[in-house]
């Protein structure tokens, strides 16, 4: 007994000597809520330029709103590196385990090594959350994240602010770190949001489409939401229609998709079954039709229809021929539910895709029409 | 040894010449102003001599007036025995018809004699008798029963043990009408002579604990027993341990459920805290309202019990630790706001979280010693005060002074005093060991103490039953952070 | 013999082999079976558990056929003092590797996720004073000890587990069926791995005071070990599909960084799973320790095993700190379930309990004529 209390005295002498490793005051930590990389200007480098985003403490402590942001730019060949050689000019601690969004520059995205290497060193990293968004910038990271939001000062807070509403809106995770990495392991495609800067606003709309980890093209606002109805990730979306002149809009509400396999004469088809269920939103003021007879709705649904799947095959179109990249899923059915089918397909997938026979047989209802005639 | 006999070296026995019997008694009391002599005469004929003893402030005056004095020396002369009759006659007579009184008794030895005296019995001398009748007589002043200041409940009796030990037996008896409760008497330490009895229901409470609380009280060897606190400590299990192992109450509604449970009273003189052994942790935590209200009232407010012990456990520390080794899992406008609050203040959280610790210790210490209502308020206004001055002065962080005034009206919901202290000097080692080593720190420190507390057993109940006699007496976890309806509980 | 008169119960002896077995394999049991067998690993763990619980009932027949004797008493009784000697050095030599190489890998965890620049040192030989603290109380505190720690820990964790599946996507789990019954062998030393904990019923089963009841007890424990394993899989599938479970090193941990629970106080809940990890890993290493203790004790003819808790402490130190880094400790780790353990945990109490039963055979026959 008598020898166990000296030995515990001996090491709890020993540390406070030694003293405490891992003690870091609150206040004596710096924040990064936001990094952006980007390719640096030097020819020829290794480097790239690394922005960081955080809040200054110090204006806070005056008690007042507006707590000033500070962004810092150094050249560095690993996100590590130069957060280390940023301590030379920091006088506290970064900390990145409040770090919230990650902005690539659209130049290194396209680099696969250099997006290889970044990716590792966030998923290493055991203290940056899966849940940090990655987006692709449209130009320089390091804009976007000099551009102050405009209903949220602080850049971190904002840029999360600003994923979340996507989420909350349009009903999927949009480029969270966890998920982004998840179909990269598998398939090496996955297709991340895209920020640019407008006018000094920050917007945040479109995809960027990764093949072979690196960058091979954007998508916008529209072919993205079709997408997301194929991926079966929507919540709510809306398309404007036109019929008869008039512009109707048609917010989506539930989707189902099941892919089957069609195996016959030796060519491999899919067939994407998509049902689609929205409401009407907008018609015309004292219309002279009445919207509410199922006739005139089956009209409209055939518009809705014709018009949704012209776009779906577009989309589908420009994956095939002009990204080359299967973002829809195919891979992932076949591994799944035909795993000997995919042990064939699956080395020669890159060839096989952009000729893959996809038929879609989209399905449109109306469901509901607001509350008037 | 309850009883030791002075060894004094003349005989213990008495003479039969009343004189030298009361110069013994005169001898060895010596120097006792407030013991009393008076010599008297007994009968009309006879004319016995006899002296009655007795310690003034401890007797019942009335008593000895008026049923022993006024029957020996008046209507002794009118009831007076044939003169044919011997001397031994008369003192049968005496015994028999002449002192009214309820309580009468007789010994053999001086020492039983003075002890006698020096409890508050009236002793009787008589001239050619060789034995001493020893008159109860018991009458000394005494609080009033009232309601415990320290256990008040909202809803039950309030009547509390006092420092006399027959009205504590006796406010238990009302409770308990049955053949089976026994009352074993003995005493304890070898100049106090301390009164100490042990109630059990005998054919509730085992036989093995009952031997071994007689045994333990039988073992102890000191001078004097004060309180009953101090008996607590000579015979619990682990002395070393910071945790209690006997409960104490000054109800006699919880003692009396306590009895029922099949547990052993053991009340001392001068003490309004009588033990309760074996106890339990869970027993600790359990106030006895839990009883007399609602099951579903009672059920959330011992959760609530149970998560204010663990704040007022580990709240400081938990601060430290985030704070200053993880502040990732705070929300990150938490950590913003936080950080700013905290720039300018230049001690080290856990310099911090000790600092304000020890002011309210001292605050509560003081408050103790403080009369009455200032107490109290000493206590409100004091933390108040030095705490938002020190925010303001730039010592602490608001958040900390927020944690440590949660945390101390958490400790103050805990029942059971002792638990509340031991808690109290565990939450620094806490915060030290946070301070170095953070979540992993506490949760090494929280392990170690819940091995302690596993290990530790009440007279051969394990300390944390039922919690972890759960195969065998899965019933009993009924009352434990839940209350099941009263229903289902049989007692 | 102070020591000996501590007593536990059937119950409590299933709780503390439950509590010792989880925790060996938790952390990396997803990688693994992702790696051998896609999205088959269930099956493993099944095939693995059926395996387990078989031996688990040899263990009991051989604790039942001889209520009340210690390891080395039995095994001197039918295999001659010097093979029961041998055998009990080599259990001790086994139980000592295997905790040092859990305590090392724990306390890369620890490292990892709480205390970054703490050394490793420091937290490994803090936890191993809080395991002499254990070791020192006896056993019939570590049977009150596994009855709290049951709530303790699966409750929490069964509350984050279910969080956990907010972002499940339940086509994970296929495609099934894929494996091979070859590759199902060769995946069955890492399940093994993660059962490992209950050959400790050979030592501990000398203080339980109803023997005979033993065995309904540890079936549960098997089972429930078993299930909890393929929650576990399957939870770690679910959420990260087979091919980035393959690229973790503890899935389970970085199972914990997505989940979010919105609107409460805490964001990241990992620095909280690691705390109930802490518990799971005290479970298993204090276990093994008291084990260790028990066994030398045994060997050297003392009565107290108390006095070797603080002795042992430098050897699983050392043990612990042998390896480089992490990938060493894991590759030593294999050789170990490999070889090492498969010998002391199935071959020997397999010989043991065939050489009883013989006897028994024979003596009943004997008696017979």
């Amino acid at each position: 007994m008598r020898r166990v209390i000296l030995i515990v005295i001996i090491v709890v002498l020993i540390s406070t000597i030694i003293g405490c490793w891992d003690n870091v005051e609150i206040d004596e930590r710096v924040y990064v809520l936001a990094i952006g990389i980007d390719k640096a200007e030097i020819e020829k480098s290794e480097k790239m330029l690394f922005t960081f985003a955080f809040p200054n403490m110090q204006l806070a402590a005056g008690g007042d709103a507006g707590i000033e942001n500070i962004v810092i730019s150094r050249l560095g060949k690993s996100f590590y590196c130069t957060e280390e050689r940023l301590t030379t000019r920091v006088d506290k601690d970064l900390f990145v385990g409040h770090l919230k969004v990650i902005i690539i520059g659209e130049e290194i995205a396209r680099d696969s090594d250099k997006m290889r290497g970044i990716l590792d060193a966030f998923e290493r990293e055991p203290l940056i959350s899966r849940k940090v968004r990655i987006a692709i910038a449209k130009g320089n990271a390091k804009d976007v994240l000099e551009t102050e939001g405009k209903t949220e000062s602080l850049i971190g807070i904002f840029f999360d602010g600003l994923f979340r509403t996507r989420d909350r809106v349009h009903g999927y995770d949009a480029g969270e770190l966890g998920r982004v990495l998840k179909r990269l392991h598998q398939y090496g495609e996955v297709t991340m949001p895209r920020i640019t800067v407008e006018k000094e606003e920050i917007v945040l709309e479109g995809k960027a489409v990764f093949n072979d980890y690196k960058l091979v093209g954007w998508l916008d606002e529209r072919e993205k939401q079709i997408l997301t109805i194929i991926r079966e990730e929507a919540k709510t979306l809306t398309f404007s229609i036109i019929h008869d002149d008039l512009i109707i809009p048609y917010c989506v509400s539930d989707v189902k998709v099941k892919f089957s396999l069609n195996n016959e004469n030796e060519q491999m088809k899919i067939v994407i079954e998509i049902d689609v269920e929205g409401d009407i939103r907008q018609y015309q003021f004292n219309p002279e039709e009445d919207i509410m007879e199922p006739e005139f709705i089956k009209k409209v649904d055939k518009v809705i229809n014709s018009t949704l799947e012209l776009k779906t095959k577009k989309l589908i179109n420009k994956l095939q021929k002009e990204l080359k990249t299967d973002v829809i899923g195919v891979q992932s059915y076949l591994e799944k539910f035909h795993p000997k089918v995919w042990e064939k397909e699956k080395e020669d997938w890159e060839r096989t895709f952009p000729n893959l026979d996809i038929e879609i047989k989209l399905n449109t209802k109306v469901r509901r029409i607001g509350l008037t005639r | 040894m309850a009883q030791n006999s002075n060894d004094k070296t003349n005989n213990n026995r008495m003479n039969k010449n009343l004189e030298t019997n009361i110069e013994t008694f005169k001898e060895i009391l010596k120097d006792c102003k407030d013991i009393v002599y008076r010599k008297i005469e007994i009968g009309k004929d006879i004319k016995l001599n006899a002296a009655i003893i007795y310690l003034d402030g401890m007797i019942d005056r009335n008593l000895v007036n008026e049923y022993v004095l006024t029957h020996l020396m008046l209507t002794c002369r009118m009831t007076e025995p044939n003169p044919k009759n011997r001397k031994g006659q008369f003192v049968e007579q005496i015994k028999k018809n002449v002192l009214a009184v309820s309580d009468m008794k007789e010994v053999e030895t001086i020492d039983d004699g003075i002890l006698n005296i020096l409890s508050g019995e009236t002793v009787l001398l008589l001239d050619d008798y060789e034995k001493i009748i020893i008159i109860g007589s018991r009458g000394w002043p005494m609080r009033s029963v009232s309601e415990p200041i320290t256990e008040s409940v909202i809803r039950g009796p309030r009547d509390g043990f006092t420092e006399t030990l027959r009205v504590n037996t006796a406010l238990i008896r009302r409770r308990i009408r049955d053949s089976q409760l026994k009352v074993h008497a003995m005493q304890v330490g070898r100049r106090s002579r301390t009164d100490v009895a042990i109630l059990y229901i005998e054919d509730i409470a085992d036989s093995g604990l009952v031997e071994e609380v007689k045994k333990r009280l039988e073992e102890i060897d000191v001078e004097a027993v004060i309180d009953s606190g101090f008996l607590e400590q000579l015979i619990e299990d682990n002395w070393i341990s910071i945790f209690p192992q006997i409960q104490n109450t000054e109800r006699a509604d919880v003692a009396s459920a306590a009895l029922y449970e099949g547990k052993t009273v053991i009340v001392v003189d001068n003490s309004p805290f009588v033990l309760i052994a074996p106890s339990t942790f869970n027993a600790m935590m359990q106030s006895a309202e839990d009883y007399h209200e609602r099951w579903m009232i009672a059920t959330v407010v011992r959760i609530l019990r149970y998560f204010a012990a663990f704040l007022s456990l580990l709240f400081p520390a938990l601060y430290v630790a985030i704070t200053s080794f993880h502040p990732q899992m705070l929300p990150t406008s938490l950590v913003i706001t936080l950080s700013a609050n905290r720039s300018g203040v230049p001690f080290p959280a856990i310099i911090e979280a000790l600092l304000m610790e020890v002011t309210i210790e001292l605050l509560r210490e003081a408050g103790v010693r403080l009369p009455g209502p200032i107490g109290a308020t000493i206590g409100i206004v004091g933390g108040l005060v030095i705490g938002q001055a020190a925010v303001e002065a730039g010592l602490v962080a608001p958040l900390m002074v927020i944690v440590v005034a949660v945390t101390a009206i958490a400790s103050f919901s805990i029942p059971s005093y002792n638990i509340a202290i031991a808690f109290r000097m565990l939450r620094f080692i806490f915060i030290v060991s946070a301070g170095f080593l953070g979540l992993y720190g506490i949760m090494l420190i929280l392990t170690a103490v819940l091995v302690h507390l596993c290990s530790l057993k009440s007279f051969n109940t394990p300390f944390l039953s039922p919690f972890v006699t759960v195969a065998e007496n899965t019933s009993a976890l009924k009352d434990t952070i839940v209350r099941a309806p009263t229903k289902f509980m049989k007692r | 013999m102070f020591r000996d008169n501590e007593k536990i119960s059937a119950t409590q002896i299933a709780l503390i082999l439950t509590l010792t077995m989880i925790g060996t394999g938790i952390l990396t049991l997803p990688q693994s079976l992702a790696k051998e067998a896609g999205a088959d690993g269930w099956i493993i763990i099944v095939v693995g558990g059926v395996l387990g619980i078989a031996l688990a009932n040899i263990y009991g027949y051989i604790v039942k056929s001889h209520p009340h004797t210690k390891y080395m008493d039995i095994l001197s009784m039918h295999l001659s003092k010097y093979v029961a000697y041998v055998i009990v050095v080599m259990t001790i030599i086994y139980l000592l590797i295997l905790n040092g190489f859990i305590i090392r890998i724990f306390g890369e965890a620890i490292k990892m996720f709480l205390l970054f620049k703490t050394p490793i040192e420091l937290i490994i030989f803090s936890m191993l004073l809080v395991s002499v603290f254990l070791v020192r109380k006896g056993i019939e505190t570590l049977g009150r000890f596994a009855e709290i720690m049951i709530p303790i820990i699966f409750i929490p964790s069964l509350l984050l587990f279910m969080l956990a599946l907010q972002n499940a996507e339940m086509k994970n789990l296929l495609p099934v069926f894929q494996v091979s019954i070859k590759e199902i062998v060769k995946a069955i030393p890492i399940v093994l791995f993660s059962f490992l904990g209950f050959e400790l019923l050979f030592i501990f089963g000398f203080f339980v005071n109803k023997p005979k009841e033993i065995s309904e007890p540890i079936n549960y424990a098997m089972i429930f070990v078993i299930l909890a394993y393929i929650f576990l899989n399957s939870m770690t599938l679910l959420n990260f599909g087979v091919k980035q479970t393959q690229h973790l090193i503890w899935p389970t941990l970085s199972l914990f960084k997505t989940i979010e629970i919105p609107g409460l106080f805490i964001e990241n809940v990992e620095a909280l799973v690691m705390s109930i990890w802490v518990l799971i890993a005290f479970t298993t290493i204090a276990p093994l320790h008291l084990a260790t203790s028990y066994l030398m004790a045994d060997i050297v003819g003392m009565k107290d095993n108390k006095l070797l808790a603080l002795p042992i402490l430098p050897i699983i130190y050392l043990i612990a700190m042998f390896s480089e880094n992490i990938a060493e400790t894991y590759a030593h780790l294999d050789k170990i379930t490999n070889f090492l353990a498969p010998t002391i945990v199935m071959i020997i109490p397999c010989i043991l309990a065939l050489v009883i039963y013989a006897r028994r055979r024979s003596g009943r026959e004997g008696n017979k004529i």
